[in-house]
């Protein structure tokens, strides 16, 4: 396969991931989550107030970012399927990480935190109590990944990485009618812990 | 687990009693599990925001989302009937009033109500189109759509696929007129004309750099209103097309119901042919020229006459072989404007502004031909910069244009050092003369021998004159020439040229790179790197200061400038510039493409020289398949090359080795035109193959009829012919003619150390075999200072690795144990091999008669 010939540091680092390296997937995870932190940043920055970021667009300009310092044109199709996962998966969970850490963020500015706003932060988060839903998707999201990992991996690379079902069902290599199944499971499951915490933490 | 599976199961059951008899039965004796599966089934029904939201949007701060609709509600309003207005998708626009309808989908004004209240325009992909194949691609495309940013653009603001599964389109609601009725209107002159359609061309680039090619440029779609005091455009759906096809492959119109026969005007030729797949940046260029034809001449190419009263077949005939009147000339038509839309400009007035370089102008993004189209929409933008500030424009009037490039194509000088070429290339210089003179005679007469065409002949006159310079007094047979070879000649007055060319490059930046590319190809051609080198890196540093960092004839530059390094011997530089082509070129016209392969085949050629022969073979292969699937059934040199490269590639396998070369002359043979330099190239890797297989006098036979040949053509002393003797020398080694093989080793050595330099892979090459041969002849003393001049230069270049385990057995031989020690220890021989060989030596001294 040509993918193997030209193949600087970040095509080999998919690669290895794809194969299973550990290292290298935690090392693919900082890359992206490095870059799509600062990609986020500036495209907050650049925008009119109101628009919408797309975490689709986001993932993908990473990808063609990162393989752009390497000096060579490969399409996310153009990659070993595995490693393509990889990439997604990490990209995902990198989205996941940057929107949970400002949610936190925000939430601790509500409880009496610094109250200095920076118009270009990435982390603003203009309602409080959004975030703290999110914040709670998240902890929902973790219980869930301990029952049903491959289901808490569908709602990741969907909601936080916006793929769409099909290709999530792709990477994650089940039926799509499966992966549909799936996210109607995740999805009820999901609310009924969310709720569940909120009537406890009421006690 | 048992509760997601009777969920999952319990969902496959629509009516409600048929649901809770699921249930009833599955969950038996288990109350709590029943209450709890029945807890997840009612949430799942439940209008709960949850996942629905993008978590970007959430953290924007946005408020709850208001309007809405039950999604069960909605999934049925828009999968079985129409949509309508008042719908809502996505929680977010809300239909309001349908303004388009067309084949493949339907456009709606629609109010978004969050983040923010606005207006948009949602493109609603009809239902029936929504394959799987038609979404996931739709998707992909959507997402390429959202990298665009240009103020001219309306931008792609969102999309997704609605709860029915219906793919849809958000875009920025453009207000504003259509290109030709905006100008009608304003009554705008010419000239403002031109300002606008340079915005256009920028807007265009601009999606161009980012992959994108709009595929439907029309004046409908681009739509203009006044901002501050100044007209603005703003194109509308660019790339949607191939969105909403969905497919990959461009389709011919008529099997796209609803494509009105109105848009074949600005289809180009190749979109109007049923192959026609491979689309490119330059589509959009063609489109740009009908949209410029326009608005100069109030009419399109074909006479909308015409287009009324012919079938589909003749209009496609015409796009793609009729070649349009002049705009000057249409536009004293009836069909052209009424007379008083330039106010009083008259037609004649407007026919007099118009010839010339505007007309040169359109008709290059005109071309049917893409090659010969403009590069890029900013190279058309510059054009029309040029002329509208008096400067000089590329275009040029295409007869003329087309007889220079012929001439320069016919003249890549590779066949030098004979009086038969020296009469070829007179000869091409008295074709270019005529070539100039005719374009400059209908220059003047179209320009009324205005300043700026006395400008443009004394240019022209200038690099015409260095051009000739070259073939003075090159006569080897002029007692001046003191009897130097005609090559030598000629390069001496190709680099004179190369220094001359520095004046003009002053005046003409462009004009000048592509004399000086010229001129590099030559010196390659010649043989004479450095100089090469040097012209091509000095061109290509013009062409980037010239903000064309990737045109095409940056490419071609690149990928000269890589093959005069790697024959110099450079070969990381070499690799390098190679990649840095291949990139261009892949973000240009994409991997399938001529260029492109032919790039990766040059790359792997690289790799082939550098010895990573795994690397070679797997790019190789894959070159070779790309190409097969490319050019079908029409072969192509590009492929004889191809085979030529991997029949080197599939190293110690010289079975197949010979399989790929027979094959390879095959598809030598079936192309149109013969090409002896290929031929040659094969025919002596054939030897080489049969050498190794044992053919012996086979190989024998076919390699001194490659000398022969080669020495005929390119002369005795070039590289090929040195080459090819190379391998001859081998081929006689094999036969144990030792004293043949050694006499023309060293005769190479020393043939190729005075052509090219002793630091050459050619030179070692021959002097480390010449040092082999010695050996073999058991010369060992003899052997060792070749030897061990080319084992010196194998950290340099990989292939003189044979010299070592050469150079170890000769010391050994001569008892230069300290250095055979040495040096097996360098190789990694291990010392009981080194024992083992001095008995066996001894055993076979021993055993040999006296």
């Amino acid at each position: 396969m040509f993918v193997r010939l030209v193949m600087p540091e970040f095509t080999q680092l998919l690669v290895n991931a794809g194969s299973g390296d550990e290292t290298a997937i935690e090392h693919l995870f900082a890359q992206v989550y490095g870059d799509l932190r600062l990609l986020a940043t500036q495209r907050l920055a650049q925008e009119a107030p109101g628009n919408t970021l797309q975490p689709t667009a986001l993932v993908h300009e990473v990808y063609l970012r990162l393989i752009k310092s390497t000096n060579q044109i490969l399409r996310p199709e153009d990659l070993p399927g595995d490693s393509r996962s990889r990439f997604f998966a990490a990209a995902a969970n990198a989205m996941r990480r940057i929107l949970i850490e400002s949610a936190r963020r925000k939430k601790r500015d509500k409880h009496g935190g610094t109250h200095q706003r920076i118009a270009l932060d990435p982390d603003q988060v203009a309602e409080p109590e959004m975030a703290e839903e999110l914040l709670a998707l998240d902890e929902a999201l973790t219980i869930l990944a301990s029952i049903e990992p491959q289901i808490a991996e569908l709602v990741t690379l969907r909601y936080f990485g916006g793929l769409t079902l099909k290709e999530s069902a792709v990477i994650l290599g089940i039926a799509p009618r499966t992966a549909d199944a799936h996210w109607a499971y995740a999805r009820a499951w999901l609310l009924a812990e969310i709720q569940q915490s909120a009537e406890n933490s009421e006690f | 687990m048992r509760e997601r599976e009777i969920f999952t199961e319990a969902l496959n059951r629509p009516g409600q009693a048929e649901r809770s008899g699921y249930l009833e039965e599955a969950c038996g004796g288990d109350p709590a599990l029943r209450s709890r599966i029945e807890k997840l089934l009612s949430l799942h029904d439940s209008d709960s925001p949850l996942l629905g939201l993008k978590p970007t949007d959430i953290l924007r701060g946005l408020t709850e989302p208001t309007n809405q609709t039950k999604t069960a509600s909605n999934r049925a309003a828009l999968s079985d009937v129409e949509a309508k207005s008042g719908t809502v998708i996505d929680h977010r626009y809300k239909l309001i009033e349908k303004i388009g309808e067309g084949g493949v989908g339907e456009v709606w004004v629609a109010g978004q109500t969050m983040p923010m209240q606005r207006r948009v325009a949602l493109k609603l992909i009809r239902a029936g189109m929504d394959s799987r194949m038609v979404m996931a691609r739709f998707e992909q495309e959507r997402q390429v759509l959202s990298l665009m940013d240009h103020p001219n653009i309306a931008n792609a603001l969102d999309g997704g696929i609605t709860s029915a599964g219906q793919p849809y389109l958000v875009m920025e609601l453009v207000n504003g007129l259509p290109l030709m009725k905006f100008c009608e209107e304003a009554k705008l002159s010419p000239r403002a004309r031109l300002d606008l359609f340079v915005l256009i061309c920028h807007a265009v680039q601009h999606a161009h750099q980012k992959g994108i090619i709009h595929r439907d440029l029309k004046p409908a779609n681009i739509l203009v209103s006044w901002v501050d005091g100044r007209p603005a455009p703003k194109i509308i759906d660019f790339g949607i097309s191939k969105v909403m096809r969905g497919n990959g492959e461009e389709s011919f119109p008529a099997t796209q119901a609803g494509l009105v026969i109105g848009t074949l005007e600005y289809m180009s030729p190749e979109q109007t042919k049923f192959s026609g797949h491979n689309i490119d940046t330059r589509t959009d260029i063609y489109a740009l020229g009908v949209i410029l034809y326009e608005l100069l001449t109030g009419t399109r190419p074909i006479e909308p006459e015409v287009i009324r009263n012919s079938g589909m077949a003749e209009i496609v005939r015409m796009i793609q072989e009729t070649v349009p009147a002049k705009p000057s000339s249409r536009v004293l038509t009836e069909t052209a404007f009424s007379s008083d839309v330039f106010g009083k400009l008259e037609k004649k007035k407007l026919a007099a502004l118009l010839r010339g370089e505007l007309d040169w102008v359109v008709m290059k993004c005109l071309e049917k031909d893409r090659e010969r189209r403009y590069d890029t929409a900013n190279s058309l933008a510059r054009d029309i910069e040029n002329y509208l500030s008096d400067r000089p424009v590329e275009a040029r009037p295409p007869s003329a244009s087309y007889l220079l490039r012929k001439f320069y194509r016919r003249n890549k000088l590779p066949f030098l050092g004979f009086a038969l070429a020296l009469l070829a290339l007179v000869g091409g210089v008295i074709g270019t003369s005529i070539g100039l003179i005719r374009e400059e005679k209908a220059r003047i007469a179209e320009l009324a021998a205005s300043e700026k065409a006395q400008r443009r002949l004394e240019k022209s006159r200038k690099a015409n004159e260095i051009l000739a310079s070259i073939f003075e007094k090159t006569n080897p047979r002029d007692f001046a020439n003191g009897g130097r070879p005609l090559q030598e000649l000629m390069a001496e007055r190709l680099g004179q040229a190369v220094d001359e060319l520095d004046s003009l490059s002053d005046e003409d930046p462009k004009e000048a790179v592509v004399l000086q590319y010229r001129l590099g190809t030559s010196l390659i051609g010649l043989e004479d790197y450095n100089k090469a080198i040097k012209i091509l890196e000095k061109s290509l540093a013009t062409l980037k200061s010239l903000d064309e960092p990737d045109s095409e004839l940056t490419i071609e530059m690149t990928r000269q400038l890589a093959e005069a390094y790697l024959r110099s011997g450079k070969r990381d530089v070499a690799l390098g510039h190679l990649e840095h082509a291949l990139l261009l070129s892949r973000t240009r016209f994409g991997v399938d493409n001529k260029t492109t392969l032919a790039l990766m085949g040059e790359l792997g050629n690289c790799y082939l020289e550098m010895r990573r022969q795994k690397e070679a073979r797997l790019i190789l292969e894959e070159v070779l398949g790309r190409q097969k699937a490319l050019f079908g059934n029409d072969y192509h040199r590009d492929m004889v090359m191809t085979l030529s490269s991997l029949s080197v590639a599939v190293e110690d396998d010289w079975a197949t080795t010979a399989v790929l070369l027979e094959e390879a002359t095959q598809v030598l043979n079936k192309l149109k035109t013969r090409d002896v330099e290929t031929e040659l190239n094969i025919q002596q890797n054939l030897g080489v193959a049969y050498a190794h297989l044992g053919k012996l006098d086979q190989s024998e036979r076919l390699l001194l009829d490659t000398v022969a040949r080669n020495e005929v053509r390119f002369g005795r002393d070039h590289s090929f012919t040195l080459s090819s003797n190379s391998a001859l020398a081998h081929t006689y080694r094999r036969q144990k003619q030792y004293e043949k093989a050694r006499s023309l080793f060293e005769d190479l050595a020393r043939r190729s150390e005075m052509k090219m330099d002793r630091d050459n892979p050619l030179t070692l090459n021959a002097i480390g075999n010449l040092g082999v041969t010695y050996r073999e002849m058991g010369r060992f003393q003899e052997a060792i200072p070749f030897l061990e001049e080319a084992h010196k230069m194998s950290v340099k270049y990989p292939e003189l690795d044979f010299a070592g385990k050469h150079l170890y057995e000769c010391y050994r031989r001569c008892g230069q144990k300290e250095k055979s020690a040495k040096l097996a220890k360098e190789l990694g021989i291990p010392p009981w091999q080194g024992f083992l060989n001095n008995v066996g030596d001894s055993f076979l001294d021993r055993a040999k008669p006296k």
